[in-house]
């Protein structure tokens, strides 16, 4: 009994307490594929593919910030619209460096993206050459 | 291993195909492409002169926004400018000169990014297309 009790229990914490799913009312889903430096640093071209069940116009929206290994902060912001036919499409925004920091280089980052219909993403990624 | 590595060979060429697509684009008030063609440093680094190849409808305007982004060592030198011109119908040069913001550092030769925001317009309706390109300063 005390076990059933128990059990019970626990599946009503994980159901309360758990991660709310990521895409309740999302269709569209986002597959990041790379993150190239682009100009020297001065950009970096986020590479990704959409998948959207039903046709969507929509908009991109990419934010990356790095901590050099210099200690100095590079970010900057892109935006791109998009159209999704046919079911998927693959997709390049340019994140262009603020003027405030300093320019791209190889490593770790951390990117945030909004792309319409799709659940947010907020991930670390690999700036490559 | 062959398949991925020619899987991924298709997928980087989709990819770089769809980008460099997207300087031209059909629209409403039809279509239009710019490019930029040169961008020389000037004014030791205070600006770049950038001229680019516009291409819209005739009896349409196209107002160009440029900003051109570029490293400089471990700061980011970066200006914007536009202008506004006639279309003929063929690709027209259009020259813009790009002051730097005072915030950031100045031009240096080397490869930059170039953000070219086109606003094309008609007697009925405007159409807004931004392309993004890697130039080089001179």
């Amino acid at each position: 009994m005390r076990k059933i009790i128990a059990t019970a229990l626990s599946a009503v914490l994980i159901l309360a307490l758990g991660p709310a799913p990521a895409r309740a009312d999302a269709s569209t889903e986002i597959q990041l594929f790379w993150t190239t430096l682009a100009a020297r640093g001065a950009a970096v071209d986020v590479n990704f593919g959409i998948t959207c069940p039903v046709d969507v116009d929509g908009t991109a929206t990419v934010a990356i910030t790095q901590t050099r290994d210099d200690g100095l902060t590079a970010s900057g912001t892109g935006f791109d619209e998009f159209s999704c036919r046919n079911g998927s499409i693959l997709n390049i925004t340019r994140v262009t460096a603020s003027v405030l920091g300093a320019p791209f280089e190889r490593g770790s980052a951390r990117l945030t993206m909004v792309v319409t219909g799709a659940a947010p993403i907020n991930r670390n990624v690999r700036l490559t050459s | 291993m062959r398949r991925f590595i020619a899987f991924l060979a298709v997928l980087a060429a989709l990819i770089t195909g769809s980008a460099l697509l997207a300087g031209g684009a059909q629209a409403d008030t039809g279509p239009s492409t710019t490019r930029i063609v040169t961008s020389d440093r000037a004014a030791q680094g205070e600006r770049v002169v950038v001229t680019l190849s516009a291409t819209c409808p005739a009896g349409a305007t196209i107002k160009v926004d440029v900003t051109v982004t570029a490293a400089n060592e471990d700061r980011i030198a970066q200006g914007s400018r536009q202008k506004k011109v006639d279309c003929t119908g063929a690709a027209q040069p259009v020259e813009l000169r790009v002051e730097r913001n005072p915030i950031g550092a100045i031009f240096i030769v080397g490869q930059a990014t170039a953000t070219t925001v086109r606003t094309v317009c008609d007697d009925t309706d405007c159409d807004v297309i931004s392309f993004d390109e890697t130039i080089r300063i001179s």
